[in-house]
């Protein structure tokens, strides 16, 4: 008879099982592999396998374009290397670029166009249609004539060829204003090309021709023209390329400063003194008096600034303002001022004495420095007449802008929210932002609508900034767009429609590329330079433009042919004007005392690729929250003496107060900075993963509020907080 | 008698643990798929072929371990069949005519986050092969690839044994064994040498 299993022996059997268990691998294997289940289970997300693949590109942060050699796995990016340009250009990148191919996945990454809800800051999604039709109501109020404010144009990328089709939107609605954002190294050679008769079409720098660069508060050595310029600069003081001598003007001990073979610590503000000074101690040799005319003769310009003029207004000496001016007139010399990415413009009138400096320096003479160059093509269903000629920020009166749309915000260079604010109508209608994250720029709008971001696209990077020939690269489309991200050209082609205005042409922004390409080829002009050295086939070997963008998009660049001055001469510069004269006279005077109330002078200062409105890639946190490379956002940086004076510790946290508002900052001691001074880093805020932080504490929106003269600097006090 | 019994039971239970333990859990924890090709190691090796091992599993220029060759490499040698082995006839017919590579199954894929550099051990530590791979080289049948169902990991060069007593480095490379050899050869490690 079977005998039936009583509960004690199978509670005994059950217990010898886990007894014996515990003497096999089963339950510490299963606790081990059930660990590792965890991070490798489907539910987890996996870094990408496949193929490693490298591909040509180039960034399109800012107007700088720097090459890049894209390293992939299974076409998806994970490193970004600087890639020469050129056979002859080192390759050079800055920290935004090298990490560039990680804001695709940033955390403020929109994914659809946003529409702010009532005044606050909270917004919700709209369909594209929707964001369209508010664009559309817009300007067919003023196609009507129902709204008379301006519509202004914002274009922080200028010189592409959607540019060329933002102009002509502009031109067919009535008030309507294109602004490009000038790139600051441009400034000073606008300002020169303005004074020049003939202009040239476009003027450029050939670094490469000059033995002696004076800077005033240009970062030559630290991204000046796009780091493959500096980059350029930096394998001459190496002694690549034949000797040069740089010598920096301005207050601060910035990186180009301590490495100047000359640092003249300037006061700020004081630089069209000295550019002054030295232009007339030039133009008492009387080969280059005539390079400038009536303006340099019967002592005009001694009129405005001698070295004694200039030694007080900057505090240098006599002797070391007259020694510039002799290693100046020793070689081919230019000087160049602004491009400071956080520093914002030099103030008013500054331009105009570099520009007089430069003709006597002989900058512009056959072989000389400042060269013309020639505009890319245009897009060809797009005509000059059609297009609505390039405004200035700074001339639109405050308050009259209706409406704003901004593409492309300046990720490099700072444009601090407070100079946008001020032109807009306190009516205002619509702030139209394309932008793939709602950061900076972004979070002023109504209305963001996420434009793709880069690697999304065909991109294309026109002629850098100040670059002495014209040239185009194109970047490829390497990631999938989210489904709610619209191509700029197309959204406002479809609002356009919508307001009954027709514009030229046809396409997206691929298309208008397309266009350009077919220009430059129809031109026959030019050559092609390939990334590797080896020779890429001549141009008129391309038999359609679609061979010719394939090549372009493979990395390989277009450069147009140096030009020369027509007839082999420099053109004249016409004479300063009495407003420009008094200007420059009210610019050498030494500047007027600060208010008792507000005794320091707070400057702002930044790095290239660091200062603009762009997302910072959280990566890139280590160099701005954990070591010294960079200047993080919310610190002060003042000379030992003046916090003495102030009562403030090195390393304290402090607060700055001007009349605008305060900010709160930790202070930075540094012995070699002027006395008197705040400088102020512009960047991103350390505690706000690399975001510039609330706008309250940005030290740009308090040094452009309380500005004069055009120049981001304001009266302030300090004291520990 | 009662006490016998449940004595018995006990015992029971207690063997039946270890056995299953033992012997059963390999076999529900691994799984058994044979390799594409059943390559044999020591027909192209030293006594074989005179190949060596970095004539296919070598270093390149840049640093990086070149891995597993594709199936160019056996075509150098194998545009048609060289001996009258059906696997090499197969080899040929369905892989190297036909231009398809080989879907080997890796014994030494590691974890994501881990960093193995082959130059770094290899030229400058000066580590034969057989230190970690052991007598891989000598085989006439790639061994087979089992893999842990709930890891995805290959058994062969991870945990040959379920039972991390006294084994050497060759039994299979988990972070203990690394740190041990590190150890014994009076390298110093940090998390961020072999977890970037």
């Amino acid at each position: 008879m079977a005998r039936k299993l009583s509960r004690r022996e199978l509670l005994k059997f059950t217990g010898g099982a886990v007894a014996g268990t515990l003497f096999t691998p089963l339950p510490w294997k299963l606790i081990d592999d059930i660990a590792i289940w965890t991070q490798t289970s489907s539910l987890v997300p996996k870094l990408t396998r496949g193929p490693v693949t490298a591909r040509a590109a180039a960034c399109t942060l800012c107007p700088a374009g720097c090459a890049v050699r894209l390293s992939l796995v299974a076409g998806l990016p994970y490193s970004v290397l600087p890639a020469s340009r050129g056979p002859a250009g080192p390759p050079a990148i800055c920290p935004l670029g090298l990490a560039a191919h990680h804001l695709a996945g940033h955390p403020l990454r929109l994914r659809a166009p946003m529409a702010r809800t009532g005044e606050g800051a909270s917004r919700h999604p709209v369909d594209r249609a929707a964001a369209v039709a508010a664009l559309a109501s817009e300007l067919s109020g003023r196609v009507s004539g129902r709204k008379r404010d301006r519509v202004a144009f914002l274009d922080g990328r200028p010189g592409r060829a959607v540019s060329v089709l933002y102009r002509a939107l502009m031109a067919r609605v009535p008030g309507g204003v294109y602004v490009p954002a000038v790139p600051p190294e441009e400034r000073t050679l606008q300002d020169l090309r303005g004074r020049l008769d003939p202009a040239p079409e476009e003027l450029g720098v050939d670094l490469d021709a000059a033995s002696a660069i004076l800077g005033f508060g240009a970062p030559l050595l630290e991204g000046w023209g796009g780091p493959p310029a500096s980059a350029c600069l930096t394998s001459r003081r190496c002694g690549e390329g034949g000797p040069l001598t740089i010598l920096q003007a301005e207050p601060r001990a910035s990186g180009t400063a301590l490495r100047a073979d000359r640092w003249l610590q300037i006061r700020p503000g004081s630089e069209a003194a000295l550019a002054l000074a030295i232009a007339d101690v030039l133009a008492h040799d009387p080969g280059r008096a005539g390079r400038l005319g009536e303006a340099a003769g019967s002592g005009a310009l001694s009129r405005l600034a001698t070295a004694g003029v200039a030694a007080a207004a900057t505090g240098l000496s006599q002797a070391s303002i007259r020694e510039t001016a002799a290693i100046l007139a020793a070689g081919r010399s230019v000087a160049i001022g602004g491009g400071n990415a956080g520093g914002g413009p030099l103030p008013q009138g500054t331009e105009t004495a570099l520009s007089m400096l430069n003709v006597l320096l002989g900058a512009l003479e056959p072989g000389g420095v400042v060269r013309p160059r020639r505009a890319l093509p245009r897009p060809g269903s797009l005509r000059d007449e059609d297009l609505a000629p390039p405004a200035r920020l700074e001339d639109l009166p405050d308050g009259s802008v209706g409406v704003l749309i901004v593409d492309a915000p300046s990720w490099s260079t700072a444009l601090p929210a407070e100079i946008l604010d001020r032109k807009l109508a306190s009516t205002r209608r619509l702030v139209l932002s394309f932008s793939p994250y709602l950061i900076g720029h972004a979070t002023l709008a109504d209305l963001v609508v996420p434009a793709p971001a880069w690697l999304e696209a065909i991109e294309e990077v026109p002629t850098p900034p100040a670059a002495p020939r014209a040239s185009l690269a194109l970047s490829p489309a390497l990631l999938p767009a989210p489904p709610g991200a619209a191509d700029p050209v197309s959204f406002l082609r479809d609002a356009a429609a919508a307001a009954g205005i027709d514009l030229p042409g046809a396409g997206d922004s691929a298309a208008l590329i397309a266009e350009r390409v077919e220009a430059i080829l129809a031109a026959s002009r030019g050559r092609l330079t390939a990334r590797s050295g080896a020779d890429p086939a001549p141009l008129a070997s391309f038999a359609s433009a679609a061979a010719l963008s394939k090549e372009l998009i493979a990395g390989t660049l277009w450069e147009d042919e140096r030009r020369e001055w027509p007839d082999g001469a420099a053109p004249r510069m016409a004479a300063p004007s009495v407003a420009d004269l008094d200007l420059l006279a009210s610019r050498v005077a030494p500047p007027a005392r600060l208010p008792e109330a507000y005794p320091l002078l707070l400057v702002p200062f930044g790095r290239t690729g660091l200062s603009g409105e762009g997302p910072v890639p959280p990566l890139l946190a280590k160099l701005h929250r954990e070591s010294d490379l960079r200047e993080a956002g919310a610190t002060i940086h003042l000379n030992p003496r003046t916090a003495a004076a102030c009562g403030v510790r090195d390393g304290a946290a402090v607060r700055i107060e001007t009349r605008e508002g305060r900010l709160e900052a930790i202070a930075v001691c540094d012995p070699l900075l002027t006395p008197g001074v705040l400088f102020a880093a512009a960047g991103p805020d350390p505690e706000q993963l690399g975001e510039p932080g609330p706008r309250a504490s940005r030290v740009l929106d308090l040094c452009v509020a309380g500005c004069e003269e055009g120049r981001w600097a304001a009266p302030a006090r300090l004291r520990e907080a | 008698m009662r006490r016998a019994a449940s004595s018995l039971s006990f015992l029971l239970g207690a063997a039946s643990a270890l056995a299953f333990g033992w012997l059963l859990l390999p076999l529900a924890l691994y799984t058994g798929e044979p390799q594409p090709v059943a390559f044999s190691h020591a027909a192209h090796g030293a006594e074989g072929a005179g190949m060596a091992c970095e004539d296919c599993h070598g270093i390149g220029e840049d640093g990086r371990f070149t891995g597993v060759p594709g199936v160019a490499a056996c075509a150098e040698c194998h545009q048609e069949p060289i001996g009258d082995s059906a696997e090499e006839k197969r080899l040929v017919d369905e892989f190297v005519s036909a231009g398809v590579e080989i879907p080997w199954k890796i014994y030494s894929r590691q974890p994501d986050h881990v960093f193995f550099p082959h130059a770094t051990h290899v030229e400058l530590a000066g580590l034969a092969c057989e230190t970690c791979h052991g007598d891989l080289g000598k085989g006439t049948a790639p061994p087979p690839y089992e893999e842990n169902r709930l890891t995805g990991y290959a058994r062969f060069s991870r945990e040959l044994s379920l039972v991390r007593i006294a084994r050497g480095v060759a039994d299979g490379r988990k972070m203990t064994v690394c740190s041990e050899c590190h150890a014994d050869s009076g390298v110093e490690e940090s998390c961020l040498d072999c977890h970037k």
